[in-house]
């Protein structure tokens, strides 16, 4: 297919690589303006704690300190969902986990900001924290964040339970069944840029601008505005580059509030970089969530119902964790086809940061807990695990029986695919004690078909401007977080237009420039701004063939865009230069400004929470993982992966099978060794990189990813998602060869080695 | 914040013992950086004076000599790991060296770094906004050792996961192996519960506290260190009397507190390793999560001298990883004449399962860290058994754990 396409499925750099790689890139800590100061936040040593007053008169008589703030002086909530806000940028009356903000101190120099802010006095009244899931239920009267809600709900922050179909026939009639409490642990995105962001206010315009390295600009530019009292009309917010989000940063912190109101209150631009510890305490990673799943299945491995109670441990704040508990439920009925299907979820409120997106935003957990119950049915049937999966691949342009609509599917070759390369016919339980190897898919959305706050616009907008000079600027909200996603505009306007990439400006950083594109989340941007950059570029594509074709006297599709060039596509002597088409055009028509939009269609269950998880359409992904397990010490290692994604059209390979090899490198860290653990005052115990461990590339093993095209019919030249799919299987995949090497079930990650020696030896005790 | 100071960069090693002695604890010396800067960075030390060691690069050789290889204090990781002498005599040295860190750290720390540097305690290695939310420990003028009133295990102070978690049903084996090793940290005994009760921000010292909670627990987490214990390494010590001979695991103390037994003034200029035997053979093993970067949670290293029978003419094994020491673990003789065989490597590594003794200053299971000390013993002494396998390459694997053995 990338055969007819000039540019698209090409392999190419992309686009800010070379800057990125020879530090050219400007991220928002290189950033300094005449006059800056720095801020601090003081933060909260106690889980939980009224704050009965703050005294701040020591700090601000040091020399050098401009301004000191409180949670009185931003009394406005904020959050990323609309019906959720329960954040203040600083702590007003009560401290909800080590780490809420209570003060901020803006002064010349970082070192200042700091000794200003240990000089603030806070009077607090240290309260019982409530730590786990369970603590939280057994609590309710000790409300995490008392209100209205907690009298009703204590320390629930969400709850749903949906059911498709007959659920207890299901697993009734069903001839194995299998049942599974899985646990899954805390785990943060570890972006390598800290958080971090600038204000400078123009007092005389009334005009903030606020520099910030946040994936969602145009939310955040929301919530500054309600948080701030600034009309979003005097609000402009700028990214530069990015160093990596992972849902990390796709929503307001408090630093971005912190540094606009010091820059309001001081008169002068504030910045603050968040430490590692910072960006540890602010959080919004992987849900902690304790699953209990029954799965009933025929002996041909039909799976007849599955029921899943899953348990989110959610932390001091609501963050998305309303849409998290839908995700938790709402994207598991394929790609293996369910004959029945019914979850509950349930969200509390304890005294840790709060969790939040993480790449495979909710998903992930059950996730893992499903794809090894799979497992198990393959065994217990005596069915390999990839025929199993195959043979129940829900396929394409179906309904899932909770509702969502599937297009493309390209389950079966990614399945073919991982069991071709890697061997697994000759390997699977006949690698030996100690060797194992290990399969499992999973589906995940193309962007959801749900804005965050409910409007009729468009999710995507591009505007593209055709430059006399030949030049073209494709203006679009995007942020590109590293996934490449100015790249793959590019590509797209490129392949339309004919041009050569040099000849294409991306901008997508600045809300005074750029029309909206709800954010880097929910990998809808290669889709969403994709499209709409496709409508705007094929406008200004429509506009130059209609008057060069005047001009020449022929049809506009006798035309040819090629080169940054115009050709008559039966006559090749006669062409003309792009810049010389777009004088054409613009003596016609008038500046070469067009705008395109993307809206998803109407997508979704009929009924409550249906559309949650619905999205226009779905990736897919196996993989399959082999390990060698260290026996005497519980040691795993990952000897190699294979992943293939079904990513629709590769806009671009390369980049594609970076992300597929980010992300099973992301998903083998939560599974061998990444975990946010808490001591019993609710302190992280790691809050650093040397206590908190992500994979060295020593232990990353190789990758071999393995692109799947299934040609979406609504993704632009057919493209989907391939930043979140292909972390979800790695983590099932492994704890499913560590089964197939040494005969136990992990059922709690990380697969740490003592915890994997202590079930080697309980097995052990069982076959005794 | 890494505060101010006054910075040094004295020509000769007089004029280093004269700062030291002039500041005291108010000095601090400067060879690699790896260590200091980032304790600097924590707020963990303030300094008046830091000496830079950069103007005193002759130390930094290595050098034969009759009695033995002499490491300059200044030689790097990776000059070690590099070296032709080095890695013909002193296997275990080799392997160590190459196991530091990362390959930044093995190209800037240094061996005198790597014997004098801080020790390792997860408690105390953390932000200044982070120890203060805890409570002073002993190290900053606190009451009680944090460390050692912690729960310890894999993943402690997790209840909501650990609840979630069923194995089966524990072997008895299992229990043995993963059960807390010190009663004072067992949760639900009564000095846990005391200690839990009375640890933050302690406003009165309690009198009657168990003695341990006033010995800082923090431990040696280098990889040179038992290397050159179990080689026999000698110290070389310049203070403004003179020079002085100090076997390596003789330099530390058991207090966490002053854990370097220096006078004031004093310096570690070298190290003189002795040539060994020609029958002997020496390895470095060590346990971590990662197999890059971090460093051991044990860290084993073997000295062993096998006659052509494969009889134990000597044996010394020194371990870090139990405090603030470099264990040579003893009681070892009872092998000497024993012929080196499987059952044999097992009970030797039974031995030092029972001397080893893990410090709680890691958060990192104590039992499995323990259980890990005896089977890289274990494993050590077979690959000493089997000289065929290349030592110096299959103990790299598996974070210094052969996974084929």
């Amino acid at each position: 297919m990338s055969g007819q396409h000039r540019v698209v499925g090409q392999r190419h750099r992309k686009i800010d690589g070379r800057a990125k790689a020879t530090g050219r890139a400007r991220y928002t800590a290189d950033l300094s303006l005449p006059g800056m100061l720095h801020a601090k936040i003081l933060r909260s040593p106690y889980a939980s704690a009224r704050i009965r007053g703050i005294d701040t008169s020591a700090a601000e008589v040091l020399d050098g300190v401009h301004g000191v703030i409180t949670g009185a002086d931003l009394p406005e909530t904020y959050g990323i969902i609309v019906w959720t806000r329960d954040e203040h940028p600083l702590c007003v009356d009560r401290a909800s986990y080590v780490g809420d903000g209570v003060a901020a101190v803006a002064a010349e120099t970082v070192e200042l900001a700091e000794l200003a802010c240990r000089r603030i006095k806070v009077d607090y009244e240290p309260l019982e924290p409530v730590l786990s899931f369970d603590d939280a239920i057994a609590r309710p009267q000790d409300a995490v964040r008392p209100g209205e809600r907690a009298e009703k709900h204590g320390n629930v922050t969400k709850s749903v339970t949906l059911s498709f179909g007959d659920v207890d026939g299901g697993l009734r009639t069903a001839d194995v069944r299998v049942e599974g409490e899985y646990s899954f642990e805390n785990t943060n995105h570890v972006s390598i840029e800290p958080h971090a962001a600038l204000a400078d206010y123009d007092a005389a315009a009334g005009v903030l601008t606020l520099w910030s390295c946040t994936q969602v600009p145009h939310y955040l530019h929301r919530e500054l505005s309600r948080v701030l009292g600034l009309d979003q009309s005097r609000i402009r917010v700028v990214q530069p580059a990015i160093g990596a989000g992972f849902g990390g940063k796709s929503e307001p912190f408090d630093l971005e509030f912190v540094v606009s109101k010091l820059a309001m209150v001081t008169g002068r631009p504030v910045r603050l970089v968040y430490s590692r510890e910072e960006v540890f305490l602010a959080h919004r990673g992987r849900h902690p969530m304790r699953m209990r799943f029954e799965v009933g299945a025929r002996r041909d491995g039909t799976i007849t119902a599955v029921r899943a109670r899953n348990e989110l441990d959610g932390g001091a704040y609501s963050s998305f964790g309303l849409v998290t508990t839908y995700y938790s439920g709402q994207l598991l009925p394929a790609p293996v086809k369910l004959g029945a299907y019914e979850f509950s979820s349930t969200r509390v409120f304890t005294n840790k940061p709060a969790c939040g997106a993480k790449r495979g935003h909710g998903s992930v957990q059950p996730r893992f807990a499903f794809e090894c119950m799979l497992d198990e049915v393959a065994d217990a049937i005596g069915m390999d695990p990839i025929e199993l999966r195959r043979r129940h691949d829900i396929g394409s342009n179906v309904r899932t029986i909770n509702g969502q609509r599937i297009t493309s599917n390209g389950m079966v070759q990614c399945l073919d695919a991982v069991e071709r390369t890697s061997g697994w016919k000759e390997k699977f339980r006949k690698l030996g004690r100690g060797r194992g190897i290990g399969v499992a898919t999973s589906m995940y959305i193309t962007g959801t078909n749900y804005p965050i706050y409910p409007n009729e616009m468009p999710q995507s907008s591009v505007t593209i401007k055709a430059d006399r000079s030949g030049r073209v600027t494709v203006l679009c909200g995007a942020s590109d977080i590293g996934q490449g996603s100015d790249s793959a505009l590019a590509v797209i306007v490129a392949e339309v237009l004919g041009l050569d990439l040099a000849d294409i400006a991306v901008r997508t950083q600045d809300t005074d420039l750029c029309p909206v594109d709800l954010g880097s989340y929910s990998s809808r941007v290669t889709f969403m701004c994709g499209n709409a950059a496709l409508d705007a570029a094929r406008q200004i594509e429509a506009l130059l063939r209609k008057h060069v074709a005047a001009e020449w006297a022929c049809a506009p599709d006798d035309l040819v865009l090629d080169g940054s060039r115009v050709f008559l596509r039966q006559d090749t002597g006669r062409s003309a230069s792009f810049a010389d088409a777009v004088w054409l055009a613009e003596a016609a028509e008038g500046p070469l400004v067009r705008s395109g939009g993307y809206k998803t269609p109407k997508l979704g269950g009929d009924y409550r929470g249906g559309t949650i998880g619905a999205s226009p359409a779905y990736s897919f992904t196996a993989h399959v993982a082999e390990v060698v397990v260290d026996e005497a010490t519980g040691f795993v290692e990952v000897v190699k992966v294979w992943a293939a994604h079904d990513c629709g059209t590769a806009i671009n390979p390369t980049i594609v099978e970076g992300q597929v090899q980010g992300s099973v490198y992301m998903g083998l860290g939560e599974a061998l060794l990444e975990a946010q653990v808490y001591d019993e005052k609710g302190r992280l115990t790691c809050p650093n990189l040397v206590d908190y461990k992500v994979p060295t590339a020593v232990d990353t093993p190789e990758i071999e990813a393995i692109v799947v095209e299934s040609h979406d019919p609504e993704g632009p030249f057919g493209a989907k998602e391939a930043g979140e799919g292909p972390l979800h299987p790695i983590i099932p995949a492994i704890a499913n060869a560590i089964h197939d090497a040494v005969g136990i079930r992990l059922r709690q990650i990380p697969f740490h080695p003592a915890r994997v020696l202590a079930a080697i030896e309980a097995s052990r005790e069982v076959v005794k | 914040m890494i505060g101010s100071f006054e910075v040094l960069r004295p020509r000769h090693v007089e004029e280093v013992t004269s700062a030291l002695l002039e500041n005291g604890d108010r000095a601090a010396l400067l060879a690699g950086g790896t260590d200091l800067l980032v304790r600097l960075k924590r707020s963990q030390r303030s300094l008046d004076v830091v000496v830079d060691l950069g103007g005193l690069a002759w130390l930094a050789s290595i050098d034969e000599q009759s009695a033995g290889l002499r490491l300059g204090a200044l030689a790097t990781p990776a000059a070690i790991a590099g070296h032709p002498l080095v890695r013909r005599f002193f296997p275990g040295l080799h392997q160590a060296a190459r196991l530091v860190g990362a390959c930044q750290i093995r190209s800037m720390a240094t061996v005198g770094g790597a014997l004098c540097s801080g020790l390792r305690c997860q408690f105390r290695d953390q932000s200044r906004y982070w120890r203060e939310t805890l409570g002073p420990c002993l190290a900053h003028g606190g009451a009680a050792c944090h460390a050692v009133l912690c729960d310890v295990s894999v993943l402690g102070g997790n209840p909501f996961l650990e609840k979630g978690f069923s194995p089966g049903p524990p072997s008895r084996k299992t229990s043995e192996i993963l059960s807390c090793e010190h009663p004072q940290m067992v949760p639900g005994s009564k000095s846990f519960e005391e200690g839990v009760r009375g640890r933050n921000f302690p406003a009165t010292p309690e009198k009657s506290l168990p003695r341990v909670r006033d010995r800082c627990v923090a431990t040696v987490a280098c990889d040179l260190p038992p290397a050159l214990a179990a080689l026999g390494g000698i110290a070389e010590v310049v203070g403004a009397d003179g020079t002085r001979s100090v076997p390596v695991e003789s330099l530390y103390r058991d207090d966490g507190l002053r854990h370097l037994d220096l006078a004031r003034g004093e310096l570690v200029t070298g190290v003189l390793v002795p040539w060994p035997a020609r029958t002997s053979l020496s390895t470095y093993a060590k346990a971590r999560l990662r197999k890059a970067v971090d460093r051991p949670l044990v860290g084993v290293a073997v000295a062993a001298d096998v006659g052509p029978d494969r009889e134990i003419r000597a044996i010394r094994v020194a371990v870090c990883g139990s405090g603030p020491r470099v264990q040579v673990v003893e009681g070892l003789e009872p092998f000497i004449g024993a012929r080196l065989d499987e059952p044999v490597a097992e009970a030797v590594g039974r031995a030092v399962h029972r001397a080893f003794h893990p410090s709680p200053a890691l958060r990192i299971d104590p039992a499995w860290r323990r259980h890990c000390a005896g089977v890289l013993i274990r494993r050590s002494l077979e690959e000493v058994l089997q000289r065929s396998i290349d030592v110096t390459r299959s103990l790299s694997e598996m974070s210094g754990i052969d996974p084929r053995a």
